[in-house]
C-alpha cells in the first residue's frame, strides 16, 4: 500500500539545504520508502537524501506528490503531513537573523553610478589594485593522488568508510561544543551530507566500476554534483556547493592526512578570496602576484590583516553578501581604502579608479613634506613616533615613510613561518640586518607572543577555550627556557650592531620580570665568558596590556627601563570584549573614559619612575586622538607607516599645555560619546584656513559628468585636509542634489551642504574644459562649478554670510561673465577677494 | 505696487538668497516697491515689521518649506511659488494676481 500527500512549496527561496535538511531529518525516523514529486519539472527525489531533494529544484509556489510506502507508512504519513503543515513555512526563518555588521561607512555615489557590481567589507588595508579574482580556500584534489592506482576496490571502500565515520565523529563532536545556532545548523547540514545515500552511491560506484580510488572519486562526485547545482541557477543552492566541498576536503584529509598539500599557486595578478587565511598560509603565497585580499571572516586586527598591511597589499574583511561563483576567474579591483571589491567592470568604473589612484598619488605628494621634518608639536615638545613592523624586511619601507625608528618588532613571524622554530643563527641574521638598516635608530623588539591566536605545530601547546586569556607569551618561557634564551642570545648578539632594545609581552606581574632578568644576566654572562660582541647595557622593557600591570607600575619601576602600552590588548582585557568580534565593534572603543583614566595613571606612574613610556596599537593611528596621547603624556607612539606623515602633521596642529587640559576634562566624562564629541571640538578649532585659497581652485578639470565633478571637488578638499571623509561629504552634496539639481542656468551650478566631514568652511571651485550636464534649471551644460561647504557646528556665521553675499553675486550677469572669462587662478582669486570682501 | 516677500530654500545656504537677490533686482526693474525677508541658515535676516506689512499690497511666498511666523500675513494677499520659480522666471511672478 502506498501512502500519498501533496503539498505546495511555501517558501520563497524554494527547498534548498535548510528544508531539504528538515525534511530529510523527519524522513529518516522512519524505515519507509519516501518519494517526491516535483509536478513543474517531473524531477523525482528520494528524501531521504538532501542532496537528492535539492537537485529536484522545487520552487516557491510549487505542487509536489509525496508517496509513502512501507512498514511504517502511517506514521510516517503522520509525521510528514504534521511537518508540512505546521513547520515547513517556518524553516527559513532564521535565515532573517543574518549576519553582515560591517561598518556603516557608505560607498561613493560616482562609484555606484558607475554600475559595476559592489561587495562592501571592512577597509583594513590601504590602497587600490586590479587583479583576477581567485578562491585561495578552493577545493582542489592533487593530481598524485588520484594516480596512486595499485589499490583494491576493498581496501579502498574500507578507507571510505572509515573516513566517513571519522568525519561524522568529529561533527558530533563540533556540534556538542558549538553554542551559535547558525554554526549549528551548518555542521548539521554537514552531518546530512556525509552519510547522504546519493553521495555516497556516486563515490562507492565511482570507485567499484570506475576504477578510481577515493581521491579521483571524490573529485567527480563534487563535480557532478557542482553541475546538478549550478543548473538550478538558485544562489542558495550554489552556495551549497561550498558545504559539499567542505565535507569532501574533510573526508581527503581523513584518508591521505599530511600528504595533502595546501600550495596555491598563483599565475597572475590576483585577489585573492577567502574566508580567512592563518599567517603561514598568507606567507606562502606569492605577494609580487598578490594584488589584493578579501578575507570574509577575519577581524580587524588579525595577524594576517597585520602582514597584509605591511606588505602593502590592500584588504577587506567582513565582506557582506556571497561572491557569486561565476565571478571568480574574471577581472575585478580591490579598493582598500573605502572597503569595497568592485566586479562586473565597466569603463566607468576603470576610469573611475584611474582617477582615484592619481587622488592617491597627489595624496601621498602632499604628505611627503612631513616625512623629513621631526615630530614637534605647535608649541615644540618632540613625540616620537615610531613604527611597527612584522618583518625585518619591512624596515627599509617604514623609514622611508618617516619612522623615527621601530616602536614593535613582532618576532612571531619568525616562529610561524616554518616547521620547525628558528634557529639561533637565523635570528641573529634578520635582527642583525634590522638594526643595521636602522642605521642608529631605536629598535624595540618584542620577544615571541606564542598561542592565543597564533599557534606553532612544532610546541604542543595543548588547545585551549580560551586562548586570549591563555597559556602564551611570557607565561610559556619557563617550561621553554630554552626557546626563550635562544632568542635573547640572537638579540644580545644582535645589539652589538644598532640601537636595540628588548621587551616582554603579556607580563602580568612582578616575578615574570625578575624571572626574565636572570635569563637575561645569565645569557650576558655566557657571551662575555665567550668573548661575543654584545650591548652590556640592552635595555629592558614590558608591554602593559594586562591591567593588573597597570595598576603596579611604580613597583616594575624598579626592573625594567621602559613600558610600552599595547592598546589592543589593553583595551580588550580591560572591557571583557573580544577585539576580533565583529559584533563588538562599536563596544572595543578606547575612548571609553575608564580607559582614558587607566592611561593617565599608568603614564603618571611612569614619569614619576622617570621611565620612558610609549603607546602602541589601533588607538594612536587615529589622528584625530592624537591629542589624547599627547595630552596624557606619552613620549612615543608606534603605528603603522603609512599613518606618520598625517600624524606629524596634525601633531605640529597641537599645543601640548591644551592637549593636557583637553585630557583633565575627558576623565569626568561619562561615556564615550561625550568624550568623542569633545574632542571633535577640540579638534575642530585647530583648523583655520582661508574660505577660499589658490589650493581650492581647479582649472582646466577634464570631468566628464555630474559625478565626476562632484567628486573632483570634494577630493580636492580632503586632498588639503579641508575634509575628513571625502565619501561622506560627496553623499551629502548628492542629498542636496536629490531636492532639485544646483545649475541655475547661464553655464553655472552652485552645489553646497553643510556637512560633520567639514572641517575648514571652504569655496571650491571648478572650472571645466568641456561642459557637463547638471539638470539645470534652464536645460544647458555647466561650464564653470562653485561648491560651498561648511562645517555642520559652525555658529559663528562669518563663512555663512561670505556664502550668502555669493549666492547674490551670482545672480548678476556681470559677476557670472567674470568668472568664465578669468583664466588664471590667481586673477579669479583676487577678482572673488574683492566681490566678497574677504 | 507695494510687494513684501519671504524666500527660503531647504539648506539655507545658497537659493534662499538667489531668490532674495532675483526678486529685488526683478522689481526694481519693473518698477515696483519690495522688501524681502530671507529664512536662511543664519536666521532670519531684514525681517519684516507690522508696519511693512500694513504698509504692502502683497505678500509673495518663494518657499520650498514652510514659512515661519507666517501669521504675520494674515489677511494679506499671497502669491506662492517655489524658490526655482524666483530664480528662474521672476518676471513672471509679478505678473500673477495675488489671492
Amino acid at each position: 500500500m502506498t501512502l500519498e500527500y501533496s503539498f505546495t512549496c511555501p517558501l520563497a527561496n524554494g527547498v534548498h539545504a535548510r528544508p531539504a535538511n528538515n525534511i530529510e531529518q523527519v524522513v529518516s525516523r522512519f524505515e519507509s520508502e519516501v518519494t517526491i514529486t516535483n509536478r513543474a519539472n517531473a524531477k523525482k527525489a528520494n528524501a531521504r537524501s538532501v542532496l537528492s531533494i535539492i537537485s529536484s529544484d522545487i520552487k516557491c509556489d510549487e505542487v509536489c506528490d509525496v508517496s509513502i510506502s512501507g512498514p511504517d507508512e502511517k506514521e510516517a504519513f503522520v509525521s510528514l503531513q504534521k511537518f508540512f503543515e505546521d513547520d515547513f513555512e517556518h524553516c527559513d526563518d532564521e535565515l532573517e537573523t543574518a549576519e553582515s555588521v560591517a561598518d556603516a561607512t557608505m560607498l561613493p555615489v560616482s562609484l555606484i553610478n558607475t554600475g559595476a557590481k559592489l561587495y562592501q567589507g571592512i577597509a583594513v588595508s590601504n590602497g587600490i589594485s586590479k587583479g583576477i579574482l581567485m578562491n585561495l580556500g578552493g577545493f582542489r584534489v592533487p593530481q598524485e593522488l588520484e594516480d596512486q592506482k595499485d589499490i583494491s576496490v576493498d581496501d579502498e571502500l574500507c578507507r571510505y568508510e572509515r573516513a566517513v565515520q571519522s568525519v561524522k565523529d568529529g561533527l558530533a563532536v563540533s556540534l556538542a561544543g558549538s553554542h551559535s545556532k547558525a554554526e549549528k545548523s551548518i555542521l548539521q547540514a554537514h552531518v546530512s551530507l556525509v552519510t547522504d545515500i546519493e553521495l555516497t552511491d556516486k563515490i562507492v560506484g565511482l570507485i567499484q566500476q570506475g576504477g578510481h580510488n577515493i581521491a579521483g572519486a571524490i573529485r567527480l562526485a563534487v563535480s557532478y554534483f557542482d553541475d546538478v547545482l549550478n543548473k538550478t541557477g538558485n544562489p542558495l543552492l550554489q552556495e551549497r556547493i561550498l558545504d559539499i566541498q567542505d565535507v569532501c576536503d574533510q573526508l581527503l584529509h581523513k584518508v591521505y592526512g599530511l600528504s595533502l598539500q595546501n600550495d596555491i599557486a598563483l599565475e597572475q595578478d590576483t585577489i585573492g578570496i577567502a574566508d580567512n587565511l592563518t599567517p603561514s598560509q598568507f606567507l606562502a603565497l606569492d605577494k609580487s602576484r598578490l594584488k589584493g585580499l578579501v578575507l570574509c571572516q577575519a577581524g580587524t586586527t588579525s595577524h594576517t590583516v597585520i602582514l597584509a598591511r605591511s606588505f602593502g597589499i590592500p584588504a577587506i574583511t567582513g565582506i557582506k553578501g556571497v561572491i557569486g561563483l561565476d565571478r571568480l576567474g574574471q577581472p575585478g579591483i580591490l579598493d582598500g581604502n573605502v572597503g569595497v571589491l568592485v566586479t562586473n567592470l565597466n569603463d566607468d568604473a576603470e576610469r573611475y579608479f584611474d582617477r582615484q589612484i592619481e587622488v592617491q598619488k597627489k595624496l601621498s605628494q602632499q604628505n611627503r613634506q612631513y616625512l623629513d621634518s621631526e615630530s614637534l608639536t605647535a608649541d615644540g615638545k618632540h613625540l616620537s613616533v615610531f613604527s611597527n613592523i612584522s618583518l625585518s624586511q619591512e624596515c627599509n619601507s617604514v623609514f622611508n615613510d618617516g619612522a623615527e625608528g621601530i616602536g614593535l618588532f613582532r618576532t612571531e613571524m619568525l616562529y610561524l613561518a616554518s616547521d620547525e622554530a628558528p634557529t639561533e643563527e637565523s635570528q641573529f641574521e634578520s635582527y642583525r640586518t634590522l638594526l643595521e638598516a636602522a642605521q642608529g635608530k631605536p629598535v624595540i623588539i618584542r620577544t615571541l607572543d606564542i598561542g592565543g591566536d597564533k599557534q606553532v605545530a612544532y610546541l604542543d601547546l595543548p588547545e585551549e577555550d580560551n586562548p586570549f586569556l591563555g597559556y602564551r607569551a611570557v607565561r610559556i618561557y619557563k617550561e621553554y627556557e630554552a626557546l626563550f634564551t635562544t632568542q635573547l642570545r640572537a638579540i644580545l648578539r644582535a645589539s652589538a650592531y644598532g640601537k636595540a632594545q628588548v621587551m616582554i609581552p603579556m607580563i602580568s606581574c612582578v616575578e615574570e620580570v625578575v624571572w626574565v632578568r636572570e635569563k637575561i644576566e645569565e645569557v650576558k654572562s655566557e657571551l662575555a665568558e665567550l668573548k661575543i660582541d654584545h650591548d652590556a647595557d640592552l635595555p629592558l622593557g614590558i608591554m602593559v596590556e594586562i591591567p593588573s600591570t597597570a595598576y603596579m607600575i611604580d613597583k616594575f619601576c624598579q626592573y625594567v627601563d621602559f613600558f610600552s602600552v599595547g592598546t589592543n590588548d589593553l583595551l580588550q582585557y580591560f572591557l571583557g570584549s573580544d577585539r576580533s568580534n565583529k559584533k563588538l565593534t562599536s563596544l572595543n572603543n578606547p575612548l571609553h573614559p575608564s580607559f582614558l583614566k587607566l592611561l593617565r595613571q599608568i603614564v603618571e606612574q611612569a614619569k614619576r619612575g622617570q621611565k620612558w613610556i610609549g603607546i602602541c596599537g589601533e588607538m594612536v593611528s587615529n589622528p584625530d586622538w592624537l591629542p589624547l596621547v599627547v595630552g596624557i603624556g606619552f613620549d612615543e607612539i608606534s603605528v603603522s607607516s603609512p599613518r606618520i606623515a598625517e600624524i606629524k602633521r596634525r601633531l605640529s596642529l597641537i599645543d601640548s599645555g591644551r592637549c593636557a587640559e583637553l585630557v583633565e576634562s575627558l576623565v569626568s566624562c561619562e561615556t564615550a560619546a561625550q568624550v568623542d564629541q569633545t574632542v571633535e571640538t577640540f579638534n575642530a578649532n585647530l583648523f583655520n584656513d582661508d574660505i577660499l585659497d589658490e589650493e581650492t581652485i581647479l582649472l582646466d578639470s577634464s570631468s566628464r559628468n555630474k559625478h565626476e565633478v562632484i567628486k573632483e571637488a570634494v577630493d580636492n578638499l580632503y586632498i588639503h585636509h579641508r575634509c575628513t571623509c571625502p565619501v561622506q561629504l560627496e553623499s551629502e552634496i548628492w542629498q542636496r542634489e536629490q531636492v532639485y539639481s544646483t545649475g541655475l542656468g547661464h553655464a553655472i551650478a552652485i552645489p553646497h551642504c553643510r556637512s560633520a566631514a567639514v572641517t575648514s568652511n571652504s569655496i571650491a571651485v571648478v572650472k571645466l574644459n568641456d561642459s557637463v550636464e547638471w539638470g539645470s534649471i534652464d536645460d544647458k551644460p555647466v561650464k564653470i562649478v562653485i561648491m560651498l561647504v561648511i562645517r555642520d557646528d559652525d555658529t559663528d556665521g562669518t563663512h555663512m554670510k561670505i556664502f550668502s553675499k555669493l549666492a547674490r553675486k551670482i545672480m548678476h550677469e556681470d559677476f557670472r561673465e567674470a568668472l568664465l572669462n578669468h583664466s588664471r587662478s590667481e586673477e579669479l582669486l583676487e577678482y572673488f577677494k574683492n566681490e566678497l570682501e574677504i | 505696487m507695494k510687494y513684501i516677500a519671504i524666500t527660503a530654500c531647504p539648506t539655507g545656504i545658497a537659493h534662499t538668497y538667489m531668490a532674495a537677490e532675483s526678486l529685488e533686482k526683478t522689481a526694481k526693474e519693473l518698477g515696483h516697491e519690495i522688501k524681502v525677508e530671507t529664512q536662511g541658515a543664519m536666521g532670519i535676516e531684514n525681517e519684516l515689521t507690522a508696519d511693512d506689512v500694513k504698509n504692502s499690497e502683497a505678500v509673495i511666498f518663494a518657499v520650498d518649506i514652510a514659512v515661519e511666523m507666517a501669521d504675520r500675513f494674515e489677511g494679506l494677499p499671497k502669491i506662492e511659488v517655489s524658490v526655482q520659480d524666483a530664480i528662474k522666471d521672476p518676471k513672471s511672478i509679478f505678473e500673477i494676481s495675488p489671492s
